[in-house]
């Protein structure tokens, strides 16, 4: 299994009190290679919660995270940065692009910490063939306020794919896009789930976007639910 | 809602912002106003001090080491009304034996009730064999109250000892003294008439007991001359009661009956009578006859010689014989000793004293023009002048004549002549040859005769006096109080220097302010467009803004000028303990003018509030559509041409510099600190324009290859490149001023020996309390002082210097002074050893040898001069070519016109003039009390201790040259101490602006960090790339600022007195570095342990 979620808590104290507040409760969710997976549900019930989790970014209250059969509930913080850097890819609802950095330095953001040379070559390379792929190769010099949103959110979906992951985690992708855009890039998101060998779980809104994914959880009051397709 | 309601309402929602700018003004505005405070306080401290120095004196009338009676006062009070107390002041040297302490060069003086009246204190009064004590020298000598102590004061006495044939006994008298009482600042303790803060040393005794110990009878030296109340007598009234008041005696002039009672003489008491007092003789009474009695070696002719005879030299109409020139008229004794008659020539031998009792033996011949006997009434045993020790002599052999008497010489007939004719002159020559062959500077007439009818001598003396002028007869007016209330006002400016020692550290402040508000004003950027969108114009927008930061300012304001007190309290305080190096006096009083803290508030106001409506102005000018999406536009554009007008500014300013550099060196400026230090600023101006372009460039730098770390690291300080710079600007600067004032401490390790340095390559200064009237390299003066037989002295020269005192103008005096105490000098000595180092040059100086043109007198009056070039500028406030005013001894105005400025030296306070030049204007000053010692390094400590024992009847103290120059260097380096303490403070701002700056990144690139974290970075290595972009701020500021200090000090590597202190400035560096990295470190440490991750949702 490429990653598994298994029987994840998360609950806030209440400030000033001695209640808490569940957000996710005993969630439990398997995800294979190249799955496509939509998690939908209302505004604030712990979507990103869940995939920040998922991603490493946040830790569960209870349960367990595995990541290619590895637990990672008790790895440090550089172990875990290994991880994100390398075995998953991230895109939020916005861009996110460093204004300081043209779109390829943005793509090739991730590869900075590294030195191999080797490494570096091939990932220039296929950063290049990746821009070509979303159709940004004549805008590769150009700084992020010289772009359009979607084309913004295009590179982003680069950046996040640069280091070859094998599960790509996006929050609510299309959000800062208008209808046209938002469908350029979940169909893109699905064509490079299959082109790149990447799973890809998707929270959203967008019952569009949702509906391009292989399966569909509803996140409410805390419980994850798959809804049959 | 008002607009008031609305900025009100603005004010309270930032309020942390808005608490920051009130700090900075704060911060501003108080040390504007300390510093305005502090130079308020130290005029008006000084001001004060002249009350407790002088006490209700106003004016003095001071005869230096002429004395005149004690009853001029009396006389002079009958005519002014006023009270006037007659002083005899004195140096002395005090002694506790008990605890074996002692000091030298005391103030002591001889006062009766009257001088304590001064300072309305009647209750202390010194009693017969009692002192009253100043506090200070109570405390140096370790006396109290009931305790004794020796006390040995140099006799004073009105004949010259530098004048011919004027022996040098009873040079000090030694008594012992119970201390009766100590004289604090409330009471006397403080008097002087020197315009200086610090506290003499003073010793009161009675004046009455003080003659008699000194035996002289009903004598002073000084008169002190109260305010009167109704009325402040003026300069002239003065001057004109005290010539109604005074008399021929105080001139130290007598008229006596000669002979018969028809002929009456005038004397001086000093021996040879004054020009200035001969010629009033002879415009008044212009029948007197002068007369001018001269001891010669020896009458000779052919093998024949009579030794040690009086000569006469007078008028033809006075000898009423006919004498041409080269003509001799001898007794019929000498006539017989000789074997000499009419026709024949004789040869008269003599004595000329020089410089330091030198005598050099000359000799005239003269032709005998007539042989009368020794009956003849020429022939007047009262021709022969009063010389201490040989008139009151019984025998030749007793003779203290101030020159060798060869005794082996001294026949049978010759004593038989001193007893039965005593000082009768053997012969005479015409007054002409005997003012040419025996001139000297004291005078040009030993007395004067002329016959006068019954009241002839009162009349004589009328007419006399109505042609005397005190001043050109040693009693000089002084106005004291009201020079003294003047030199304290026009004391060192230390509210303008406090102003440019701070001057760091207020702009930091006003950076700081401006850089907070223009953050504020960033961050509301939004809510300006908001406004605009509304229908309000900009200039509404601006004068809202702006009147929010004004009444924060001017809160600020109010605070700052609240702080400022408090911060001169501490400033003065400093002045008063830790840093009394500065000031030399613990008498420092806050002095709070109204019109001052008006001053620093509204310059306090002013200038922020400047700052900030440039800020204001500037953000402004931004489209409304980049405000509404708050600072779209991050200033992350560049073109060619802002790099290459960048470039260009930096380059034309590094050219600048280096030519600047390049002309001094060539053209081998005197003084070229302050080119140096414009070079420094413009290597720095142009440091901060290249980083410019760096920035510019890296924003430019889009090209298809892998960006590197370090690539990412400039395209991250260049996104916020105004602000980059602003921290860089900060950083450099106080660096800058911090390294610029740490490099120029004072100090001279190893190069105390060098003769160019401040020391001169001398090992000593010394001065004594009482004078050495001998030349101490000479056989003589070695054999005189008992040098002679001292091995541990081979091959120590002394240079023995002149002093004319006068108030001390070296940086140790805080008052303006217009009259230094002169030293006369060698200049060839000098000269010779290449001695000293000069800063500037008058265009008529020969560069070579500067030290020679001290030798050439342009015109009558006027003599060149050399002084420290710090004592001209600072304490003088005059430049080379200026001349200075003094009178000399004759009463006569002596303008010594500065010619040089000697880089600091053991001179500082006092203007170098040529000893020879110096001899002819004040023929008076007996002898040497300071002097330069050259000697071998290795003996130094046996040298100093022997001659301390060997003089220390003369109250001499030696110290090492270096410890001089040091004590001078101590002013300079508290002052500097000051000036890094305060730009240490501006650094701190400095770096709390860094940390300011990067507190406000972090927090607009919370989603920055967010991403890093999401793409998997480590937080080692956000840690890195942020602290490492903020090490660059950190570095480029210090970096600049140091190349542009390098600038700065280069001239000072090249003089051989200059030892860089490098381990000090090293350690300053240290932490600035430690204290910037600090401020970069913690915030990103604690930003990084935030969970960033909410960031990434969140627009």
């Amino acid at each position: 299994m490429l990653a598994e979620l298994q029987q994840i808590s998360k609950y806030y104290e209440q400030p000033g009190s001695s209640s808490r507040n569940q957000v996710l409760q005993d969630i439990s969710l398997q995800i294979a290679d190249k799955d496509r997976i939509a998690i939908i549900g209302p505004s604030g019930c712990g979507k990103s919660t869940l995939l920040n989790i998922l991603g490493t970014l946040d830790s569960q209250s209870s349960g367990k995270v595995i990541l290619d059969g590895v637990p990672v509930d008790h790895m440090n913080e550089k172990h875990l940065a290994g991880i994100r850097n390398s075995f998953m890819g991230f895109v939020f609802q916005m861009h996110h692009l460093l204004p300081q950095l043209t779109l390829l330095d943005n793509v090739l953001l991730p590869l900075l910490p590294r030195k191999d040379r080797k490494i570096l070559f091939s990932a220039h390379k296929r950063a290049l063939k990746l821009i070509e792929r979303v159709g940004l190769t004549g805008q590769l010099k150009k700084y992020p306020f010289q772009l359009s949103v979607g084309e913004c959110q295009r590179t982003a979906v680069v950046r996040a794919l640069i280091n070859q992951p094998r599960l790509l985690l996006a929050d609510e992708p299309t959000g800062s896009l208008d209808a046209v855009s938002a469908n350029q890039l979940a169909t893109l998101l699905t064509e490079l789930n299959l082109e790149q060998n990447v799973a890809l779980v998707v929270v959203t809104h967008s019952m569009e976007l949702a509906g391009k994914m292989d399966k569909i959880y509803h996140l409410r009051e805390g419980k994850l639910a798959l809804i049959p397709k | 809602m008002s607009i008031f309601t609305l900025i009100l309402r603005n004010l309270k929602y930032y309020r942390k912002p808005y608490l920051a700018i009130l700090a900075g003004t704060v911060i501003s505005t108080a040390v504007l106003t300390g510093a305005l405070v502090v130079g308020d306080s130290v005029r008006y401290s000084l001001v004060q001090l002249t009350d407790v120095r002088l006490g209700q004196t106003r004016f003095a009338i001071e005869s230096g080491e002429r004395l005149f009676r004690q009853q001029l006062a009396n006389d002079l009070t009958k005519h002014t009304k006023s009270l006037v107390a007659p002083v005899l002041q004195l140096e002395g040297i005090a002694l506790n034996t008990d605890k074996n302490t002692q000091l030298n060069r005391l103030q002591v003086l001889g006062v009766d009730e009257r001088f304590v009246h001064l300072w309305n204190d009647t209750t202390r009064q010194p009693a017969q064999d009692e002192a009253i004590l100043s506090l200070n020298t109570a405390q140096k000598l370790n006396l109290h109250p009931g305790d004794e102590f020796l006390l040995k004061i140099h006799k004073p006495s009105n004949a010259s000892e530098n004048a011919p044939f004027v022996s040098e006994k009873e040079a000090v008298v030694a008594f012992r003294l119970k201390v009766s009482a100590i004289a604090d600042d409330r009471q006397s303790g403080r008097f002087s008439l020197k315009t200086n803060q610090s506290a003499p040393f003073n010793v009161f005794i009675s004046l009455e007991s003080m003659n008699k110990r000194l035996r002289l009878q009903g004598k002073a030296n000084l008169l002190l001359i109260a305010g009167n109340q109704n009325a402040v007598p003026d300069m002239y009234t003065v001057d004109s009661l005290l010539r109604l008041s005074w008399k021929a005696e105080d001139a130290g002039l007598g008229f006596k009956p000669s002979g018969d009672s028809n002929t009456i003489e005038i004397r001086s008491d000093r021996i040879f009578i004054p020009e200035n007092a001969a010629k009033a003789i002879r415009e008044s009474i212009p029948h007197a006859e002068p007369l001018l009695t001269y001891l010669v070696n020896s009458v000779s002719s052919g093998a024949k010689a009579t030794p040690y005879s009086f000569v006469t030299a007078a008028t033809a109409n006075w000898l009423g014989h006919p004498l041409s020139h080269k003509q001799i008229i001898v007794s019929d004794w000498l006539a017989a000793d000789l074997g000499v008659k009419p026709g024949d020539s004789l040869t008269l031998k003599y004595f000329k004293m020089g410089a330091l009792r030198t005598l050099t033996e000359d000799s005239a011949r003269f032709g005998i023009r007539m042989v009368l006997p020794i009956t003849d009434p020429i022939f007047d045993h009262t021709l022969m002048p009063d010389f201490p020790g040989m008139s009151d002599a019984g025998n030749c052999r007793e003779w203290e004549t101030g020159s060798p008497v060869k005794l082996d010489k001294i026949r049978d007939k010759d004593e038989q002549y001193w007893n039965r004719y005593r000082g009768t002159p053997k012969a005479f020559i015409t007054i002409a040859d005997g003012q040419k062959i025996w001139d000297n500077a004291f005078g040009q007439a030993t007395a004067f005769r002329f016959t006068a009818g019954k009241n002839g001598q009162s009349s004589a003396e009328t007419s006399l006096m109505s042609r005397l002028v005190p001043a050109e007869n040693g009693l000089l007016i002084k106005e004291v109080y009201s020079e003294g209330k003047s030199a304290a006002a026009n004391s060192t400016d230390f509210g303008g220097l406090f102003l440019s020692l701070s001057f760091f550290i207020i702009v930091a402040a006003l950076l700081l302010t401006a850089l907070l508000f223009s953050l504020h004003a960033q961050k509301r950027m939004a809510e300006t467009a908001i406004l605009a969108t509304l229908g309000f114009r900009k200039m509404e927008i601006i004068r809202i803004l702006f009147m929010e930061a004004s009444l924060v300012i001017l809160a600020g304001g109010l605070l700052g000028v609240i702080s400022g007190v408090f911060y001169t309290s501490l400033l003065l305080l400093g002045l008063n303990t830790l840093w009394q190096d500065a000031v030399r006096t613990s008498m420092l009083h806050m002095q709070l003018l109204p019109a001052t803290l008006v001053l620093g508030f509204a310059a306090g106001v002013i200038t922020a509030m400047i700052s900030l409506l440039f800020v204001l102005i500037r953000n402004l000018r931004q489209p409304l559509t980049a405000m509404v999406k708050n600072a779209a536009n991050p200033g992350f554009t560049s073109n060619r041409v802002s790099i290459n007008i960048s470039l260009a500014t930096g380059l034309l300013f590094l050219f600048m510099a280096l030519a600047i550099i390049t002309y001094s060196f060539l053209a081998r400026q005197a003084d070229p600190s302050e080119a140096f230090l414009s070079a420094g600023g413009m290597i720095l101006v142009s440091g901060m324009t290249f980083l410019n372009a760096l920035l510019f460039k890296a924003c430019e730098k889009s090209s298809i290859a892998f960006p590197g770390f370090y690539t990412m690291i400039l395209k991250n300080i260049a996104l916020n490149r105004r602000r980059t710079l602003t921290a860089v600007a900060l950083l450099a600067l106080g660096t800058f001023s911090v390294i610029i004032t740490g490099a120029n401490r004072k100090t001279f390790y190893g190069s105390e020996n060098s003769r160019s340095s401040g020391t001169g390559g001398f090992l000593f200064w010394a001065e004594s309390t009482v004078s050495l009237l001998y030349d101490l390299n000479s056989p003589e003066g070695k054999e005189k002082y008992g040098l002679s037989e001292e091995t541990s002295l081979e091959g120590t020269r002394f240079l023995q210097m002149l002093r004319l005192e006068g108030n001390d103008a070296s940086c140790l005096n805080l008052n303006q002074v217009s009259q230094p105490a002169l030293l006369g000098i060698d200049p060839v000595y000098f000269d010779r050893q290449q001695s000293f180092s000069f800063m500037k040059l008058d265009p008529a100086v020969n560069e070579k040898h500067p030290w020679l043109t001290l030798n050439t007198a342009s015109a009558m009056g006027v003599i060149p001069g050399i002084a420290d070039q710090t004592v001209i500028q600072w304490g003088l406030h005059r430049q080379v070519g200026d001349t200075l005013l003094y009178r000399d001894e004759s009463g006569k105005t002596l303008r010594v016109r500065l010619i040089a400025g000697l880089d600091n030296s053991v001179f500082q306070g006092n203007v170098l003039v040529s000893a020879a030049l110096f001899r002819q204007y004040f023929p008076s000053v007996s002898g040497s009390k300071v002097m330069l010692i050259d000697g071998q390094y290795a003996k130094r400590n046996e040298i100093s201790q022997k001659l301390e024992f060997l003089f220390q009847d003369y109250g001499m103290v030696v110290s090492p040259a270096s410890e001089r120059l040091a004590q001078f260097n101590s002013v300079e380096n508290t002052y500097l101490s000051v000036f890094m303490l305060l730009g240490g403070l501006g650094i701190l701002i400095g770096t709390v602006g860094l940390g300011i700056v990067l507190l406000r990144n972090l927090e607009e690139r919370k989603q920055e960090i967010a991403l890093y974290q999401a793409i998997g970075f480590e937080h080692s290595y956000i840690l890195k790339l942020i602290f490492t972009e903020n090490l660059f701020i950190l570095l480029s500021g210090i970096g600049t600022g140091l190349m542009a200090a390098f600038a700065g000090i280069l001239p000072s590597f090249f003089s051989p007195a200059f030892r860089f202190p490098a381990s000090f400035l090293l350690v300053i560096l240290i932490l600035i570095l430690l204290s910037g990295m600090a401020w970069i470190y913690f915030p990103v440490k604690s930003a990084l342990r935030k969970n960033l991750v909410e960031a990434l949702r969140k627009e």
